[in-house]
C-alpha cells in the first residue's frame, strides 16, 4: 500500500501534500491539547510499534504480500489525530531511510495509510462499541471490525489513486505516464487479497491486542473525540 | 522506564521480524522499474524520468551492509534494520510530541 515515487505523476503527488498538510497541522494541534503529557511516551511506543509491524509481510493469493499496520489500534488507543502522527512519522522513516514508500509520494501514504484508514477504522469502532468499555467482548470485536474495515478502505483509496494515474496522464496516443494500470485492474488487485489476508490480518490484530490491554491494562483506553479540540 | 512491557514488547517484535520478510514476493504496485516491466509490459516515461538521478537507500529492503550474505547474516541484518528503524520512529514521535506539548524537548 506504500506508493513509491514515479507512480503519481509530480502534480498528484503535489496535491496530497496540500491536502495532508492542513491535516498534520490538526494532527499536532490534537497533540498539543489533547494528548495527555504521560501519554508522550506512549504515542512514541506506538509510532514504532507501527513501524515494526509493517515488517511482518504475509503472502496473499497472486503472488503478492501484504501486511497490518496498527493503525487503527493506535487511533483506539491515543485518538485518530494522534494516530495520523504516529502513523506519518513511521511512514517517513520507512521512506527516507529504508526505501519503502516514495518521498514524493509521502503525502499521499500518510493520507492513505495515516488518515483514511485510522479514521475509517475509528469510526467503525466507534459506532459498533455502543456503551461497552475495556474488557468486554463487544469492546473488542468493534476494534476487530474497525481494524478490517480501516485497511480495506485504505487499500481501496490507494487503487483508486493508482487508477486514476493513466486518465490524468498519458501521452497523446494514450499510454499512460505513470502508474499504467486502469481501474478496473487496480480495484480488485488491491482489494481483493485486503478483503481476505490482510484485512484479517489487522481485525486480528486491532481486537486481539484491544482485548488484552482491555482486560489486563484498561486504563490505557481514553475517551477519544474525532474532533481535535 | 514508561510502559517498561511495551517495549519490551517491541524489542520481541524485532527480533523475530526475519519471520516477516520470509514471505515470497512484494506488495502489488510496489515494484521498481523491473517489476513494472513485467507487470505492464512497459515502464512508462514519466515514472522511468522520476526515478532517474535517485539512488537507492543504504538500508532499502530492510538490509544492512555487510549483513545480507547468507540466511543467518540477512536475518540479523533485518534485526539490526528493525531496532534502528523503530528506534528512529520512536525518538522522532517523542521529539514530535514534546515539542508539541511543551514547545523544547526539555
Amino acid at each position: 500500500m506504500h506508493i513509491p515515487d514515479g507512480y503519481l505523476s509530480p502534480q498528484s503527488a503535489g496535491i496530497f501534500y496540500l491536502i495532508s498538510a492542513p491535516l498534520w497541522a490538526l494532527s499536532l494541534r490534537s497533540v498539543r491539547r489533547r494528548l495527555h503529557q504521560r501519554r508522550v511516551a506512549l504515542l512514541s511506543l506506538l509510532s514504532a510499534f507501527s513501524f515494526l509491524v509493517m515488517m511482518f509481510n504475509i503472502p496473499l493469493p497472486g503472488g503478492t504480500t501484504g501486511h497490518a499496520t496498527g493503525g487503527v489500534l493506535i487511533a483506539i488507543l491515543v485518538g485518530p489525530w494522534a494516530a495520523l502522527m504516529a502513523m506519518t512519522l513511521a511512514l517517513g522513516v520507512q521512506a527516507l531511510f529504508f526505501g519503502d514508500g516514495g518521498l514524493l509520494a509521502l503525502g499521499a501514504n500518510a493520507f492513505n495509510i495515516g488518515f483514511v484508514m485510522p479514521f475509517a477504522g475509528y469510526l467503525v469502532f466507534r459506532l459498533l462499541k455502543g456503551a461497552a468499555g475495556p474488557g468486554d467482548r463487544r469492546f473488542a470485536i468493534a476494534g476487530a471490525a474497525g481494524g478490517y474495515v480501516g485497511i480495506n478502505v485504505a487499500a481501496l483509496f490507494v487503487a483508486i489513486e493508482l487508477g486514476l494515474q493513466p486518465i490524468l496522464h498519458h501521452l497523446p496516443d494514450g499510454t499512460p505516464l505513470y502508474a499504467p494500470f486502469a481501474l478496473g485492474v487496480t480495484i480488485p488487485a488491491m482489494v481483493l487479497p485486503h478483503l481476505v489476508i490482510a484485512g484479517a490480518a489487522e481485525a486480528i490484530l486491532t481486537g486481539g491486542v484491544v482485548a488484552f490491554l482491555g482486560t489486563y491494562h484498561p486504563e490505557l483506553f481514553e475517551k477519544g473525540s474525532l474532533t481535535p479540540r | 522506564m514508561k510502559y517498561r512491557k511495551g517495549w519490551i514488547v517491541l524489542l520481541a517484535l524485532a527480533i523475530l521480524t526475519p519471520l516477516g520478510i520470509i514471505a515470497a514476493g512484494g506488495a502489488w504496485g510496489e515494484w521498481d522499474l523491473d517489476g513494472v516491466k513485467e507487470h505492464a509490459g512497459f515502464v512508462p516515461e514519466g515514472m522511468r524520468a522520476s526515478t532517474e538521478g535517485t539512488t537507492e537507500s543504504p538500508l532499502a529492503e530492510y538490509t544492512v551492509p555487510g549483513l545480507d550474505k547468507g540466511f543467518f547474516h540477512q536475518g540479523l541484518g533485518t534485526i539490526v534494520a528493525a531496532i534502528l528503524g523503530a528506534g528512529i520512529t520512536a525518538l522522532i514521535a517523542f521529539a514530535v510530541a514534546r515539542i508539541a506539548k511543551h514547545g523544547g524537548i526539555s
